[in-house]
Protein backbone atom coordinates (compact mmCIF):
# COMPACT_ATOMS: atom_id res chain seq x y z
CA UNK A 1 0.00 0.00 0.00
CA UNK A 2 1.45 3.33 -0.97
CA UNK A 3 1.92 6.21 1.58
CA UNK A 4 -1.09 8.33 -0.05
CA UNK A 5 -2.99 5.23 0.22
CA UNK A 6 -2.50 4.18 4.11
CA UNK A 7 -3.68 7.88 4.40
CA UNK A 8 -6.66 7.69 2.73
CA UNK A 9 -7.72 4.74 4.76
CA UNK A 10 -6.61 6.05 7.97
CA UNK A 11 -8.86 9.12 6.96
CA UNK A 12 -11.73 7.09 6.25
CA UNK A 13 -11.17 4.49 9.19
CA UNK A 14 -11.02 7.84 11.50
CA UNK A 15 -14.30 9.04 10.16
CA UNK A 16 -15.96 5.82 10.37
CA UNK A 17 -15.29 5.49 13.73
CA UNK A 18 -16.85 9.39 14.24
CA UNK A 19 -13.34 11.43 14.95
CA UNK A 20 -14.16 14.83 14.30
CA UNK A 21 -11.81 16.81 11.91
CA UNK A 22 -9.79 18.64 14.17
CA UNK A 23 -8.85 15.43 16.12
CA UNK A 24 -7.92 13.36 13.01
CA UNK A 25 -5.64 16.27 11.68
CA UNK A 26 -4.25 16.61 14.82
CA UNK A 27 -3.58 12.66 14.87
CA UNK A 28 -1.86 13.26 11.17
CA UNK A 29 0.18 16.50 12.03
CA UNK A 30 1.49 14.44 14.94
CA UNK A 31 2.77 11.76 12.54
CA UNK A 32 4.18 14.14 10.40
CA UNK A 33 1.87 14.52 7.66
CA UNK A 34 2.05 17.90 5.66
CA UNK A 35 -0.95 20.48 5.56
CA UNK A 36 -1.50 19.84 2.09
CA UNK A 37 -1.44 15.92 2.22
CA UNK A 38 -3.46 16.62 5.40
CA UNK A 39 -6.26 18.93 4.47
CA UNK A 40 -6.16 17.19 1.20
CA UNK A 41 -6.85 13.66 2.36
CA UNK A 42 -9.56 15.18 4.85
CA UNK A 43 -11.33 17.13 2.44
CA UNK A 44 -11.40 14.29 0.03
CA UNK A 45 -14.65 13.40 2.38
CA UNK A 46 -18.49 15.43 2.48
CA UNK A 47 -18.49 17.38 5.40
CA UNK A 48 -21.14 15.54 6.68
CA UNK A 49 -22.46 13.19 9.56
CA UNK A 50 -23.59 10.17 7.28
CA UNK A 51 -21.34 6.91 7.91
CA UNK A 52 -19.74 5.31 6.16
CA UNK A 53 -17.86 8.52 5.06
CA UNK A 54 -19.31 10.32 1.87
CA UNK A 55 -16.63 10.37 -0.54
CA UNK A 56 -16.61 13.64 -3.07
CA UNK A 57 -16.02 13.81 -6.63
CA UNK A 58 -12.55 13.02 -7.76
CA UNK A 59 -11.06 14.07 -11.16
CA UNK A 60 -10.70 11.41 -13.48
CA UNK A 61 -8.91 9.17 -16.32
CA UNK A 62 -11.09 7.77 -19.37
CA UNK A 63 -9.51 6.59 -22.69
CA UNK A 64 -12.42 8.32 -24.37
CA UNK A 65 -11.52 11.84 -22.93
CA UNK A 66 -7.50 11.76 -23.63
CA UNK A 67 -8.53 10.93 -27.81
CA UNK A 68 -11.29 13.60 -27.53
CA UNK A 69 -9.40 16.15 -25.86
CA UNK A 70 -5.85 15.27 -27.20
CA UNK A 71 -7.52 15.45 -30.77
CA UNK A 72 -9.00 18.75 -29.69
CA UNK A 73 -6.25 20.63 -28.50
CA UNK A 74 -4.45 19.49 -31.60
CA UNK A 75 -6.69 20.52 -33.97
CA UNK A 76 -6.78 23.71 -32.13
CA UNK A 77 -3.26 23.87 -32.57
CA UNK A 78 -2.81 23.45 -36.01
CA UNK A 79 -5.92 25.94 -36.77
CA UNK A 80 -4.12 28.60 -34.89
CA UNK A 81 -0.53 27.80 -36.56
CA UNK A 82 -2.42 27.95 -39.92
CA UNK A 83 -4.45 30.76 -39.54
CA UNK A 84 -1.98 33.03 -38.43
CA UNK A 85 0.56 31.59 -41.36
CA UNK A 86 -1.99 32.44 -43.53
CA UNK A 87 -2.86 36.10 -42.49
CA UNK A 88 0.51 36.54 -42.41
CA UNK A 89 1.22 36.45 -45.73
CA UNK A 90 -1.97 37.79 -47.03
CA UNK A 91 -0.45 40.78 -45.25
CA UNK A 92 2.84 40.00 -47.23
CA UNK A 93 0.71 40.29 -50.13
CA UNK A 94 -0.82 42.98 -49.17
CA UNK A 95 2.20 44.99 -48.04
CA UNK A 96 5.37 43.88 -50.28
CA UNK A 97 8.79 44.81 -48.71
CA UNK A 98 11.01 44.20 -51.71
CA UNK A 99 11.04 40.37 -51.54
CA UNK A 100 10.31 40.75 -55.17
CA UNK A 101 8.28 37.49 -57.16
CA UNK A 102 10.26 34.98 -55.03
CA UNK A 103 8.20 36.57 -51.90
CA UNK A 104 5.05 36.06 -54.09
CA UNK A 105 5.86 32.77 -54.82
CA UNK A 106 6.49 31.50 -51.13
CA UNK A 107 3.12 33.39 -50.21
CA UNK A 108 1.50 31.74 -52.66
CA UNK A 109 2.62 28.18 -51.68
CA UNK A 110 2.11 28.97 -47.77
CA UNK A 111 -1.23 30.01 -48.86
CA UNK A 112 -2.10 27.01 -50.52
CA UNK A 113 -1.01 24.42 -47.49
CA UNK A 114 -2.39 26.62 -44.81
CA UNK A 115 -5.43 26.95 -46.80
CA UNK A 116 -5.62 22.91 -47.12
CA UNK A 117 -4.82 22.82 -43.47
CA UNK A 118 -7.60 24.72 -42.24
CA UNK A 119 -10.14 23.12 -44.50
CA UNK A 120 -10.15 19.99 -42.34
CA UNK A 121 -8.59 21.44 -38.71
CA UNK A 122 -10.98 24.25 -37.92
CA UNK A 123 -14.31 22.51 -39.04
CA UNK A 124 -12.60 18.84 -36.65
CA UNK A 125 -12.02 21.84 -33.72
CA UNK A 126 -15.23 23.17 -34.21
CA UNK A 127 -16.86 19.74 -34.32
CA UNK A 128 -14.80 18.58 -31.25
CA UNK A 129 -15.15 21.32 -29.03
CA UNK A 130 -19.52 21.12 -29.98
CA UNK A 131 -18.89 17.55 -28.67
CA UNK A 132 -17.49 18.02 -25.88
CA UNK A 133 -19.35 21.08 -24.72
CA UNK A 134 -22.37 19.04 -25.26
CA UNK A 135 -20.85 16.55 -23.21
CA UNK A 136 -20.30 18.65 -20.30
CA UNK A 137 -23.78 20.14 -20.52
CA UNK A 138 -25.37 16.80 -20.15
CA UNK A 139 -23.33 15.59 -17.22
CA UNK A 140 -21.52 18.01 -15.58
CA UNK A 141 -19.12 15.47 -13.80
CA UNK A 142 -17.32 15.45 -17.55
CA UNK A 143 -15.88 18.85 -16.32
CA UNK A 144 -13.43 16.69 -13.68
CA UNK A 145 -12.11 14.98 -16.33
CA UNK A 146 -8.16 15.45 -15.58
CA UNK A 147 -7.25 15.59 -19.46
CA UNK A 148 -10.08 17.84 -20.09
CA UNK A 149 -7.91 19.89 -16.54
CA UNK A 150 -4.50 19.08 -18.11
CA UNK A 151 -5.02 20.36 -21.53
CA UNK A 152 -7.07 23.82 -20.88
CA UNK A 153 -4.10 24.68 -18.34
CA UNK A 154 -1.49 23.47 -20.78
CA UNK A 155 -3.60 25.63 -23.76
CA UNK A 156 -3.68 28.45 -21.23
CA UNK A 157 0.05 27.92 -20.34
CA UNK A 158 1.34 28.15 -23.73
CA UNK A 159 -1.45 31.03 -25.35
CA UNK A 160 -0.01 32.79 -22.18
CA UNK A 161 3.76 32.40 -23.34
CA UNK A 162 2.87 33.85 -26.49
CA UNK A 163 1.08 36.62 -25.54
CA UNK A 164 3.65 38.20 -23.28
CA UNK A 165 6.51 37.24 -26.36
CA UNK A 166 3.98 38.95 -28.49
CA UNK A 167 3.87 42.10 -26.43
CA UNK A 168 7.81 41.98 -25.66
CA UNK A 169 8.26 41.72 -29.26
CA UNK A 170 6.36 44.77 -29.92
CA UNK A 171 8.12 46.72 -27.09
CA UNK A 172 11.39 45.87 -28.39
CA UNK A 173 10.90 47.32 -31.75
CA UNK A 174 9.18 50.05 -30.43
CA UNK A 175 12.09 51.07 -28.62
CA UNK A 176 14.25 50.34 -31.83
CA UNK A 177 12.08 52.45 -33.86
CA UNK A 178 11.86 49.48 -36.42
CA UNK A 179 7.82 49.75 -36.88
CA UNK A 180 5.97 49.45 -39.67
CA UNK A 181 2.71 48.59 -40.40
CA UNK A 182 3.53 45.61 -41.70
CA UNK A 183 4.95 44.43 -38.46
CA UNK A 184 2.72 45.49 -36.36
CA UNK A 185 0.08 43.69 -38.09
CA UNK A 186 1.58 40.61 -37.56
CA UNK A 187 2.14 41.41 -33.89
CA UNK A 188 -1.80 41.84 -33.96
CA UNK A 189 -2.54 38.60 -35.84
CA UNK A 190 -0.83 36.77 -33.10
CA UNK A 191 -1.86 38.67 -30.33
CA UNK A 192 -5.99 38.72 -31.03
CA UNK A 193 -5.31 34.38 -32.45
CA UNK A 194 -3.87 33.58 -28.63
CA UNK A 195 -5.39 36.19 -26.74
CA UNK A 196 -9.08 35.46 -28.29
CA UNK A 197 -7.66 31.17 -27.04
CA UNK A 198 -6.56 32.24 -24.09
CA UNK A 199 -9.74 34.44 -22.70
CA UNK A 200 -11.83 31.43 -24.35
CA UNK A 201 -10.11 28.32 -22.17
CA UNK A 202 -10.07 30.18 -19.30
CA UNK A 203 -13.78 30.84 -18.82
CA UNK A 204 -13.54 26.92 -19.44
CA UNK A 205 -11.13 26.68 -16.44
CA UNK A 206 -13.02 29.50 -14.28
CA UNK A 207 -15.98 27.31 -15.16
CA UNK A 208 -15.12 24.24 -14.08
CA UNK A 209 -13.46 25.31 -11.27
CA UNK A 210 -16.82 27.07 -9.88
CA UNK A 211 -18.55 23.86 -10.64
CA UNK A 212 -15.28 21.85 -8.38
CA UNK A 213 -16.08 24.49 -5.44
CA UNK A 214 -20.14 24.03 -5.60
CA UNK B 1 -24.40 34.15 -20.74
CA UNK B 2 -21.13 32.26 -20.45
CA UNK B 3 -21.93 29.53 -23.35
CA UNK B 4 -23.58 32.33 -25.62
CA UNK B 5 -20.49 34.04 -25.53
CA UNK B 6 -17.94 31.06 -25.90
CA UNK B 7 -20.29 30.32 -28.93
CA UNK B 8 -19.92 34.10 -30.15
CA UNK B 9 -16.33 33.51 -29.78
CA UNK B 10 -16.39 30.19 -31.83
CA UNK B 11 -18.72 32.02 -34.26
CA UNK B 12 -16.49 35.13 -34.73
CA UNK B 13 -13.62 32.49 -35.22
CA UNK B 14 -15.21 31.13 -38.01
CA UNK B 15 -16.05 34.05 -39.61
CA UNK B 16 -12.51 34.96 -39.88
CA UNK B 17 -10.94 31.73 -40.88
CA UNK B 18 -13.89 31.87 -43.68
CA UNK B 19 -13.16 34.79 -44.82
CA UNK B 20 -8.99 34.61 -44.93
CA UNK B 21 -9.79 31.46 -47.04
CA UNK B 22 -11.97 33.16 -48.90
CA UNK B 23 -9.55 36.02 -49.84
CA UNK B 24 -7.24 33.35 -50.63
CA UNK B 25 -8.53 32.04 -53.35
CA UNK B 26 -9.37 34.82 -55.34
CA UNK B 27 -5.71 35.63 -54.66
CA UNK B 28 -4.97 32.32 -55.77
CA UNK B 29 -7.94 31.89 -58.57
CA UNK B 30 -10.20 29.60 -59.72
CA UNK B 31 -9.73 25.72 -60.43
CA UNK B 32 -8.63 26.99 -64.15
CA UNK B 33 -5.85 29.01 -62.69
CA UNK B 34 -4.43 26.43 -60.67
CA UNK B 35 -4.34 24.19 -63.55
CA UNK B 36 -2.90 26.58 -65.76
CA UNK B 37 -0.09 27.60 -62.79
CA UNK B 38 1.05 23.75 -62.92
CA UNK B 39 0.94 23.21 -66.98
CA UNK B 40 3.12 26.48 -67.19
CA UNK B 41 5.11 25.23 -64.27
CA UNK B 42 5.66 22.05 -66.10
CA UNK B 43 6.47 23.80 -69.07
CA UNK B 44 9.43 26.01 -67.60
CA UNK B 45 10.64 22.73 -65.76
CA UNK B 46 10.63 21.06 -69.64
CA UNK B 47 12.67 23.60 -71.06
CA UNK B 48 15.39 23.31 -68.19
CA UNK B 49 15.43 19.79 -68.52
CA UNK B 50 15.88 20.69 -72.29
CA UNK B 51 18.27 23.01 -71.85
CA UNK B 52 20.31 20.50 -69.77
CA UNK B 53 20.01 17.59 -72.70
CA UNK B 54 21.47 20.29 -75.18
CA UNK B 55 24.28 21.31 -73.13
CA UNK B 56 24.95 17.73 -72.75
CA UNK B 57 24.92 17.14 -76.68
CA UNK B 58 27.10 20.33 -77.54
CA UNK B 59 29.73 18.90 -75.09
CA UNK B 60 29.43 15.50 -76.36
CA UNK B 61 29.88 16.36 -80.02
CA UNK B 62 30.57 19.51 -80.18
CA UNK B 63 27.86 21.34 -81.73
CA UNK B 64 24.25 22.03 -81.08
CA UNK B 65 21.58 19.14 -82.47
CA UNK B 66 19.33 20.74 -85.74
CA UNK B 67 16.05 20.10 -84.28
CA UNK B 68 15.02 19.29 -81.02
CA UNK B 69 13.95 15.59 -81.26
CA UNK B 70 15.27 12.64 -79.39
CA UNK B 71 16.84 10.89 -82.97
CA UNK B 72 18.58 13.83 -83.56
CA UNK B 73 20.37 14.09 -79.85
CA UNK B 74 23.41 12.02 -78.53
CA UNK B 75 22.34 8.49 -76.79
CA UNK B 76 24.28 9.28 -73.92
CA UNK B 77 22.12 12.70 -73.45
CA UNK B 78 19.16 11.62 -73.88
CA UNK B 79 18.03 9.44 -70.87
CA UNK B 80 16.18 12.09 -69.33
CA UNK B 81 13.19 12.19 -72.13
CA UNK B 82 12.72 9.08 -72.51
CA UNK B 83 9.70 9.65 -75.20
CA UNK B 84 9.17 11.50 -77.91
CA UNK B 85 5.76 13.22 -75.43
CA UNK B 86 8.65 14.88 -73.18
CA UNK B 87 9.39 17.01 -75.91
CA UNK B 88 5.68 18.15 -76.25
CA UNK B 89 3.58 20.81 -74.87
CA UNK B 90 1.53 19.51 -71.15
CA UNK B 91 -1.45 20.78 -72.84
CA UNK B 92 -1.71 21.26 -76.57
CA UNK B 93 0.80 18.23 -77.66
CA UNK B 94 3.04 20.21 -79.63
CA UNK B 95 6.38 20.13 -80.31
CA UNK B 96 8.69 23.19 -78.26
CA UNK B 97 10.03 25.36 -80.43
CA UNK B 98 13.78 25.32 -80.89
CA UNK B 99 16.00 27.53 -83.00
CA UNK B 100 19.99 27.68 -83.78
CA UNK B 101 20.66 31.09 -83.45
CA UNK B 102 24.56 30.79 -83.58
CA UNK B 103 26.77 27.75 -83.51
CA UNK B 104 27.29 28.91 -79.64
CA UNK B 105 23.58 29.62 -78.75
CA UNK B 106 20.16 28.44 -79.06
CA UNK B 107 16.50 29.50 -78.12
CA UNK B 108 13.63 26.80 -77.33
CA UNK B 109 10.57 28.58 -76.34
CA UNK B 110 7.04 27.17 -75.30
CA UNK B 111 3.89 28.79 -74.78
CA UNK B 112 2.46 30.20 -71.65
CA UNK B 113 -1.22 30.27 -70.68
CA UNK B 114 0.05 32.98 -67.71
CA UNK B 115 -0.50 36.83 -68.07
CA UNK B 116 2.36 38.77 -68.55
CA UNK B 117 1.89 39.92 -64.30
CA UNK B 118 1.42 36.08 -63.98
CA UNK B 119 4.36 35.41 -65.46
CA UNK B 120 6.53 37.49 -63.30
CA UNK B 121 5.18 36.39 -60.38
CA UNK B 122 5.65 32.72 -61.34
CA UNK B 123 9.35 32.85 -62.68
CA UNK B 124 10.96 36.08 -61.98
CA UNK B 125 14.60 35.43 -60.72
CA UNK B 126 13.99 31.70 -60.79
CA UNK B 127 17.23 29.96 -62.20
CA UNK B 128 17.35 28.50 -65.48
CA UNK B 129 19.72 26.05 -64.99
CA UNK B 130 23.20 25.49 -64.21
CA UNK B 131 25.14 23.47 -66.87
CA UNK B 132 29.00 23.55 -66.97
CA UNK B 133 30.68 25.33 -69.54
CA UNK B 134 27.23 27.12 -70.87
CA UNK B 135 25.04 29.98 -69.42
CA UNK B 136 21.26 30.16 -69.60
CA UNK B 137 18.48 32.50 -68.60
CA UNK B 138 14.92 32.74 -69.35
CA UNK B 139 13.05 35.30 -71.03
CA UNK B 140 9.52 36.14 -69.48
CA UNK B 141 8.07 38.44 -72.24
CA UNK B 142 8.83 35.39 -74.77
CA UNK B 143 8.65 32.48 -72.91
CA UNK B 144 12.38 31.23 -73.93
CA UNK B 145 15.35 29.90 -72.77
CA UNK B 146 18.26 31.16 -74.25
CA UNK B 147 21.45 28.57 -73.53
CA UNK B 148 24.89 30.09 -74.80
CA UNK B 149 28.43 28.47 -74.59
CA UNK B 150 30.67 30.33 -72.54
Amino acid sequence: MRPSDELAHFVREALTSRRSRSEIDDALTAAGWSEKERSDAIEAYAETDFVPPVPRPRPYVSAKDTFMYGLLFVALGVSAVSLNSLIFQLINLWLPEGGGAYETRWAYDVIRWTVSTLIFSFPLFLWLSHLTAKAVGRDAGKRRSAIRKILTYLTLFITALIVLSDLVTLVYFLLSGDTTLRFLLKVLSVGVISGTIFFYYLRDASADEKSENR
Amino acid sequence: MKTLSGKWILAASAVIVVGAIALSMVILGGPAQWGADKRDNDRYEDLKDIGYVLSCHSSTLHKFPAELKRSAIAASCIARFPNEEDLLDPLTGEPYSYEVVSPRAVKFCATFEASAERMKILFEGRSGGYYYGYHSGFDLKSGCMNLTKN
